[in-house]
């Protein structure tokens, strides 16, 4: 009977457990407010009296934090918070007093310190605290030669951009353009190169002779460009660490707008000829050459998906300028471009997710976008004239060229490079020493 | 085998004695999805009339009738929320079911009401009941406080259709603080809109986190997915302390456990 006793009240007593308790609240989220994530950067802490060729340790911790901060507000998904704001400074390798962070608005934190090594490189260590989390999100430690501290600065940008958005960064990237200067009828074409945010710039060519439409290769520091080197175009290719410069051989007619497949194996080109152009693509390593597109149209402008599947170009097949997607070994063209006005300039992603253009209708130019198949075209930018879209190396910023009209005391006409992102809203100057034009995004630096 | 019989004999007496303790639970739960404020007494109510149902287009602006003599006036009836208007149904005093009508409908059904004078067939709800009910519908402005001093008061017992709706404003008052104030989605990544995040968190009764938010699957996820469910817990810390939304103390039972579905495809494509 015990036995009967102890299994009733058992029963009972589970059945009063099981018996709904407390309730737990489900709610779905589906709104919430894009905005930049406000990011706290202290100056790197490093010995004043530890000196370098390129200034005190201690500078060069200071100015790094510059270039991050520089950097991440440029990106538009960061807004850097005023140092002046701070409430302190507590840059240590220890937890920092999140209270405090908190306590003016910063949702991120980035720490760290800078040491010179007895072999004269600087070591450069940081960390990206979660501040409403009091965890560490990033640590990393690098090693450079002091005059390269800019580019450390880059790679901490890129590891935070990463960490943040999830996304690989583009900061430690170089961009290639077409310098120019001097008059409008004898305007001199200069290749040059600069850092992503306009430092350490570099003339490639003296001028002499006019260079256009420079790539990168999507794998390496190597470039093609279109030379009138001896008054002849033809397509050159240049490796950027070495100097190197070799032509990609003879050809008939004018070649131009070279442009790099994804393995960096081949470049694809277009080539005039009695008045006709057509799609070629040439294989690097044996020069060997096979024609993609043979119509009577004038096919140019053609560009890799990053898969190396597909090929975007801009042909006036159908009456005027519109883009035109095909495999890669020439077959089964389709256009996908049927808006108003005409198109020019596609260059496929790097994400493989969108293809960006340059659009002219109404007396005006556009950067816009669209998706591989035509579908979910997007206005980035407007002005009097833009074109010639380059990618950054993660698909998420695009710059281009602007002219500016000239005026009627022949004034103006400036040309000038910009950035924008794809949400069209963060468009920003890229600051060159003289005019600059038809820009190219390197990957990023090894 | 007498053993057995008792035994299974006591179990279904069990049985039945939980299923009569959970037949009232079930009844008011299922009853609570229709039994919502009825929109025609506002007609006859006059006092209920604020500028805010005033405003509302297609709420019969006619003037009312003369009330007639029920208990229920006596009620004192704060405004329903304009909210809720889009999913009342027709009050007691119609007899078929028309949980469905919508607010445009209202115009026509509501003359139709108003000029009934037949005595109502018996029904299961009562006008104290009816009074009852408008008495909890909730102020705009002030949803929670509203139904905390209701819920303190003595007169008034809190049945399960209190709870659900109550639980109802808690939910949109967390919900609309995350998503006004604090959620800022992660929109870099290629496949952004996919990434939903499951959090849970536990608060304390003043309203604070009562331990950190927890991400489902949190140390298995890398990349764009880690970087989403960082967004998430990031917006339940930062809107901590829930303390404004003044959560009613007396049912802190029922927000103590929260999960949010986090999904941001509805805004990034």
């Amino acid at each position: 009977m015990n036995l009967l006793k102890f299994l009733i009240l058992s029963f009972l007593g589970v059945m009063f457990i099981s018996l709904p308790a407390q309730a737990v609240i489900e709610i779905d989220i589906t709104r919430g407010n894009v905005q930049p994530l406000p990011i706290a950067i202290t100056p790197l802490i490093g010995d004043s009296e530890a000196l370098t060729k390129v200034g005190s340790v201690l500078q060069i911790g200071e100015k790094i934090a510059q270039v991050v901060t520089a950097d991440l507000e440029r990106s538009g998904l960061f807004s850097a918070i005023d140092p002046g704001a701070f409430i302190n400074t507590d840059n240590t390798s220890s937890a920092p007093q999140f209270s405090n962070w908190r306590a003016v608005g910063a949702q991120a934190l980035l720490t760290g310190g800078a040491v010179l090594e007895g072999d004269g490189r600087v070591r450069v260590e940081f960390r990206l605290w979660d501040v409403l989390a009091g965890s560490q999100m990033i640590g990393l430690r690098l090693f450079t030669a002091p005059s390269n501290w800019r580019r450390i600065a880059h790679l901490i940008s890129d590891a935070i951009y990463k960490r943040l958005t999830g996304e690989d960064g583009y900061f430690d990237t170089r961009i290639v353009y077409i310098s120019e200067s001097g008059p409008y009828l004898d305007r001199i074409k200069q290749l040059a190169i600069m850092d992503q945010d306009g430092y350490n710039h570099e003339f490639l060519t003296d001028g002499s002779y006019m260079v256009l439409n420079p790539r990168f290769s999507p794998t390496s520091q190597e470039i093609t460009y279109l030379s009138y080197y001896n008054d002849t175009p033809r397509v050159y290719l240049f490796d950027i660490e070495t100097g190197k410069r070799e032509m990609l051989g003879e050809f008939e007619g004018m070649t131009f707008a070279p442009r790099f497949s994804p393995d960096g194996k081949k470049v694809i080109m277009s080539k005039a000829e009695r008045g006709n152009s057509d799609i070629f693509v040439m294989e690097l390593a044996t020069r060997h050459v096979q024609q993609l597109t043979t119509h009577s149209a004038i096919d140019t402008s053609p560009s890799y998906a990053p898969e190396g599947d597909y090929v975007t170009f801009n042909s006036d097949r159908g009456g005027s300028q519109q883009l035109y997607v095909m495999n890669s070994d020439g077959n089964n063209i389709k256009r996908i471009s049927f808006g108003t006005g005409i198109y020019a300039t596609p260059v496929w992603s790097p994400r493989g997710d969108l293809i960006a253009f340059t659009k002219q209708t109404g007396g005006k130019f556009y950067i816009g976008v669209m998706r591989p198949d035509g579908t979910g075209e997007r206005i980035l930018t407007e002005s009097f004239f833009e074109e010639g879209p380059t990618w950054s190396p993660n698909g998420r910023v695009l710059m281009y060229y602007r002219k500016y009209p000239y005026d009627n005391r022949g004034g103006g006409g400036d040309t000038q490079l910009w950035s924008v992102d794809l949400t069209g809203y963060n468009e920003r100057q890229i600051i060159t020493p003289l005019d600059g034009s038809d820009p190219a995004w390197s990957p990023l630096l090894d | 085998m007498k053993n057995a019989l008792t035994i299974s004999g006591l179990f279904h007496v069990v049985l039945l004695v939980t299923a009569a303790m959970e037949i009232p639970w079930f009844d008011s739960v299922e009853n609570s999805e229709m039994v919502i404020i009825p929109v025609e007494i506002l007609q006859f109510a006059k006092e209920t009339r604020t500028k805010e149902i005033a405003k509302l287009p297609n709420i019969e602006r006619e003037k009312p009738k003369p009330p007639e003599k029920r208990p229920i006036r006596q009620a004192k009836l704060p405004p329903p929320p304009p909210k809720m208007l889009s999913t009342m149904p027709l009050p007691n005093q119609v007899q078929r079911p028309t949980k469905n009508i919508k607010v445009a409908d209202l115009r026509s059904v509501a003359p139709e009401i108003s000029q009934r004078e037949k005595p109502k067939p018996p029904s299961r709800y009562n006008s104290d009941r009816i009074a009852q009910l408008l008495n909890k519908v909730p102020k705009k402005e002030n949803v929670i406080e509203q139904l905390s001093d209701r819920l303190g008061s003595q007169e008034q017992q809190a049945t399960s259709l209190d709870v659900r709706r109550q639980v109802m404003s808690i939910s949109t008052a967390i919900q609309k603080k995350i998503e006004d104030q604090c959620w800022n989605p992660p929109s870099g990544a290629l496949d952004a809109g996919s990434l939903k995040v499951r959090v849970k968190f536990y608060l304390t009764q003043e309203g604070k986190l009562a331990r950190p938010p927890i991400a489902d699957d949190y140390v298995r996820m890398a990349g764009s997915m880690k970087v989403a469910a960082d967004s998430a817990l990031r917006a339940v810390r930062m809107c901590a302390p829930y303390s404004d939304l003044k959560l009613p103390q007396e049912m802190y039972d029922q927000w103590r456990e929260v999960i949010l579905n986090f999904d941001p495809s509805g805004m990034i494509g």
